[in-house]
């Protein structure tokens, strides 16, 4: 572990109360008398880390992602990214969304879907001629340019999360985000889905969480847990007591037969 | 058929239903895609409140609902964004209170409101010329739009919150597509009236869905459609001497009923 690398994105002290709209008596916005979902998070991601933040749903992750990626503005706390601001830096960071959440039935084609990455690359003009050959490539990553044709809705969940990756990857980004990439794809699937993930990591950051504590326990370089607040040593180990505080209940962990363990012995 | 051409109003119906298919078929597709159809309609009923303010300062109704309707479909915009209150619940509020405003301002108007149902049902059949004229600069409008900003619009219809990140200005574009809706409502109220306006917005865009996958063809066959389906109007509302209006937005209705009944994925998807 180099800590020479160059810091990507930190957070420092960060914390987003819970943005409630639903409440009986109308609404009372984000502020600080709401229910924290970010707790007094500081993290600090290194270039060519490969960090898999794991918790309990409803535990803050997405709204992890979205804090990096300046969708939510902290109610306190400082965001960098690349050094500078998270919205103005939006140009480096790749996002791969929950797939399962888009209109399967939409009118669109997985060319025209991965283009959307460079959609504001030049604005108020068509794409370029570079725009589709960077959208080429990013499905040629990921296997994906024979199905350039085929409306999105129409293909396989695995097939669908590629496509979401070739989107974010034809923007060039210097970081992934990737939210439940794993959710609702075959055992297969995700298997490719892990060797994909393993190449890319050669030449960018990639940060993904998941409420799904083995699958990706194996393959990430380094290990978060987060619930509320965020449990990390940067490194893959977390205690048993740091799984128990961010779930709240003690958890049987079978770390033995498991390539790389993710408790320490104790 | 061609001896009902002769007449001035006739000829000026058909231009009306060909220039009101024009808007309504590329506006109808977003607002089928992106699910916003209940937008679309608080953004055309809060509209009367444009009419109403026409009648009250004596200027064109049709004018008034321009200004009118861009600042409704910009408050719908800027509520649900905010999310200080659900966005149904605002849409619901000023669709009410819009109309509500449109009544009183005509009650306050000295005398009666001869073309007043007709704003509300539309009458195709009554079009004046400086309407074809108003609806022809705002067709032009929505097609230079549409052209300037299509891959914009394709990116935050289909996912608004990665189009944000790509780097797209995302709600000032979808600030941008709901006032094309408006201008759309004030193209379609001679041609089916404020309160049927969300027939021509859904049913030609809805059946061009089951012909094509791609969004540009869906605008092209919306289009037809909605000029096959305007005409076959006015020629049964001549016919049987029924109101336009409504009869154009049957005609619409029952065809989509019909093509419903059509299995999908029974040789439909021709031109893919």
């Amino acid at each position: 572990m180099t800590k020479e690398t160059k810091e990507v994105i930190g957070l420092r002290n960060v914390w987003v109360h819970f943005d409630d709209t639903s409440g009986a008596n109308g609404a009372m916005g984000r502020g600080r008398d709401g229910i924290p979902i970010l707790e007094d998070v500081t993290l600090s991601i290194r270039e060519h880390d490969f960090l898999g933040i794991i918790g309990p749903n409803g535990g803050g992750k997405t709204t992890l992602l979205k804090v990096i990626l300046g969708l939510i503005s902290p109610d306190s706390g400082e965001v960098r990214v690349f050094g500078g601001d998270p919205v103005k830096n939006r140009r480096f960071v790749g996002y791969v969304p929950q797939h399962s959440l888009f209109d399967h039935d939409f009118p669109i084609k997985v060319m025209d879907v991965v283009l959307t990455g460079r959609a504001g690359k030049r604005l108020f003009r068509g794409y370029s001629d570079r725009d589709r050959e960077l959208a080429r490539n990013a499905l040629e990553m990921v296997e994906m340019l024979p199905f350039e044709g085929r409306q999105i809705g129409k293909l396989s969940g695995g097939e669908q999360q590629r496509v979401f990756i070739a989107r974010a990857l034809a923007a060039e980004p210097k970081v992934l985000l990737l939210d439940e990439p794993a959710a609702g794809i075959d055992m297969h699937a995700q298997t490719e889905f892990y060797e994909l993930l393993k190449r890319l990591k050669e030449t960018m950051t990639i940060v993904m969480v998941s409420h799904d504590i083995t699958a990706i326990s194996i393959h990430v370089d380094k290990i978060a847990c987060l619930n509320r607040k965020l449990f990390y040593h940067d490194s893959k180990e977390l205690t048993s007591g740091d799984l128990e505080a961010a779930y709240r209940c003690p958890i049987e962990f079978i770390a033995h037969g498991v390539p790389h363990r993710v408790l320490r012995e104790h | 058929m061609i001896e009902i051409l002769q007449y001035e109003f006739m000829t000026n119906a058909l231009a009306a239903a060909l220039l009101s298919a024009i808007a309504c078929g590329i506006v109808g597709v977003y607002v089928v895609v992106k699910r916003i159809v209940f937008i679309s309609g608080g953004i055309s009923h809060a509209s009367f409140g444009g009419i109403g303010l026409g009648y009250f300062l004596g200027i064109s109704p049709v004018l008034c609902v321009i200004p009118f309707g861009i600042v409704s479909a910009l408050i719908i915009g800027e509520v649900s964004r905010r999310k200080t209150i659900s966005e149904d619940t605002a849409i619901g509020i000023l669709w009410a209170m819009g109309m509500a405003l449109g009544i009183i301002l005509i009650s306050l108007t000295a005398g009666y409101a001869p073309d007043l149902f007709s704003y509300l049902f539309g009458n195709i059949l009554t079009v004046p010329r400086s309407d074809l004229v108003i609806m022809l600069v705002l067709d032009a409008v929505i097609i230079a739009t549409v052209c300037l900003l299509y891959k914009e619009f394709l990116a935050i219809t289909f996912d608004e919150e990665f189009a944000e990140v790509a780097g797209v200005p995302a709600h000032k574009l979808y600030l941008v597509l709901l006032c094309l809706i408006a201008l759309t409502v004030v193209i379609l109220i001679r041609v089916v009236g404020i309160i049927l306006v969300i027939a021509l917005l859904t049913i030609p865009a809805a059946l061009s869905r089951r012909f094509t996958d791609d969004l540009r063809k869906m605008m092209a066959i919306s289009v037809i459609l909605s000029a096959l389906f305007s005409t076959t109007g006015i020629y049964l509302s001549y016919l049987f001497d029924l109101p336009s209006g409504s009869t154009i937005v049957l005609v619409a209705g029952i065809a989509f009923v019909v093509s419903s009944l059509i299995p999908s994925g029974t040789g439909l998807k021709v031109l893919r």
